[in-house]
């Protein structure tokens, strides 16, 4: 099944951007790497939504970590905790971890989302979904 | 001239008032099949079916849905609904409003909120969920019926005025976002039209109004309508987006 979400991964990105599925590796990152921007991702993960039948917000790429940390904050104006960042580390094993110095922001996190990362998003709403049916 | 529009859905909002009433039957005379939102006893659209069975148009060819604009968690739903029974969304004509005539003085805080609510809020969640599949598409027009009144005159209607300003700027900036995504975006600025919204202010000034319009008239919905089909059709309008259109006989002139 996670095989069968890249390739629905790689296809979204490929049809809302134009990018040769080739060039679309687990490790790419969209927003650097494949250079999208805001609005085709949006388009990605409307293509994914409707695919799957579930909702995907790209803040849910902190959402385990947010949920690790219980009552501690998360992030405080915006830029992350230094308990954020350890959590992040622990909860997303596929983030770039240079890139995870404190000082960075919530939508700095975002912009470090990679292809497989996108595909993990999907896999835990999947199972979300089977769980609560 | 073949606007090209006979295979297009076109949604519309505020479809049983005088001036959507008109969108409606001009995008029906081009053969398109509109889905006019109406809330309340569906009895509300007969009038359009009337006009309808007069000119020979098939009952298909309008498929209502049921919504009320302030519902907006439900607006997904409604899209998806019209996705499933229709399979895409090329046009979508924004044109429930209300206004509210009072001076600024004495509005209430809950007019303030009622103004931007049906006026502003409600059209840009509308907008936002029926951009997803346009997206998807590659293609879409987004006309937003705004009012002269979001850029000139504006004593004793200023929420309504702030409302309208906001459709205009939403269709400015939307449209350098979309752009790229094959989707135009543009409001089209009625001057005084003559339908229900209107019929106080035309009473109270009697024909000074219409004396002072350089094309010494009111408009009609038909007036509104027409320029609606320009900026929906590929053909007449591929080149334009995030324009604000003046239909007003010439009043702003003055
Ligand atoms: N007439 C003018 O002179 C003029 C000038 C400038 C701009 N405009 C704009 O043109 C548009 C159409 O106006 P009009 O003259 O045709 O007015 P109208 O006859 O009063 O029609 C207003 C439409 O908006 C709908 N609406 C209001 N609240 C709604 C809600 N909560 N949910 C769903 N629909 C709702 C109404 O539905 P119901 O029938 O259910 O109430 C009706 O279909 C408006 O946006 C208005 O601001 C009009």
């Amino acid at each position: 099944m996670e095989n069968n979400i890249f390739i629905k991964v790689q296809e979204a990105i490929s049809d809302s951007c134009g990018i040769e599925k080739e060039e679309i590796k687990g490790h790419s990152s969209l927003f650097n790497d494949l250079n999208i921007d805001s609005i085709d991702m949006v388009d990605i993960l409307y293509t994914l939504e409707s695919e799957y039948d579930i909702e995907l917000k790209v803040s849910d790429i902190n959402k385990e970590a947010i949920q690790e940390l219980g009552d501690e904050p998360f992030e405080i104006d915006n830029i992350i905790t230094e308990k954020g960042l350890q959590a992040l580390k622990r909860k997303i094993p596929d983030i770039p971890k240079e890139g995870l110095q404190y000082g960075i922001s919530v939508h700095e996190v975002i912009r470090m989302i990679s292809v497989k990362m996108l595909c993990n998003m999907v896999e835990i709403k999947l199972l979300e979904k089977t769980e609560s049916t | 001239m073949n606007l090209n529009l006979d295979t297009k859905i076109i949604l519309i909002s505020g479809a049983t008032g005088g001036i959507g009433e008109g969108i409606c039957q001009a995008f029906l005379e081009e053969k398109a099949m509109i889905v006019p939102l109406f809330r309340g006893h569906s009895e509300r659209l007969n009038p359009l079916f009337t006009w309808m069975e007069n000119h020979g148009i098939s009952k298909d060819m309008c498929q209502p849905e049921n919504f009320d604009l302030k519902d907006k968690s439900k607006s997904k739903k409604l899209v998806q609904s019209v996705l499933e029974k229709h399979g895409k969304i090329d046009i979508l004509v924004n044109c429930a409003g209300k206004s509210m005539e009072k001076p600024f003085l004495l509005h209430e805080d809950e007019d303030f909120n009622e103004m931007l609510d049906l006026n502003f809020t409600s059209l840009a969640v509308l907008t936002r969920e029926v951009l997803r599949p346009m997206m998807k598409q590659r293609s879409g027009s987004i006309i937003n019926i705004s009012s002269l009144l979001s850029h000139r005159f504006g004593r004793g209607v200023t929420a309504y005025a702030a409302a309208k300003a906001g459709v205009d700027r939403l269709t400015e900036s939307l449209a350098s976002e979309m752009g790229k995504k094959g989707i135009r975006i543009n409001s089209i600025c009625p001057g005084v039209i003559e339908t229900k919204m209107s019929n106080a202010l035309t009473f109270n000034l009697g024909d000074q109004l219409m004396e002072r319009t350089p094309l010494g008239r009111y408009g009609k919905p038909e007036d509104i309508a027409q320029a609606c089909l320009f900026l929906a059709s590929e053909k007449t309008a591929s080149f334009i987006t995030g324009q604000r259109f003046v239909v007003d006989g010439g009043i702003s002139l003055l």
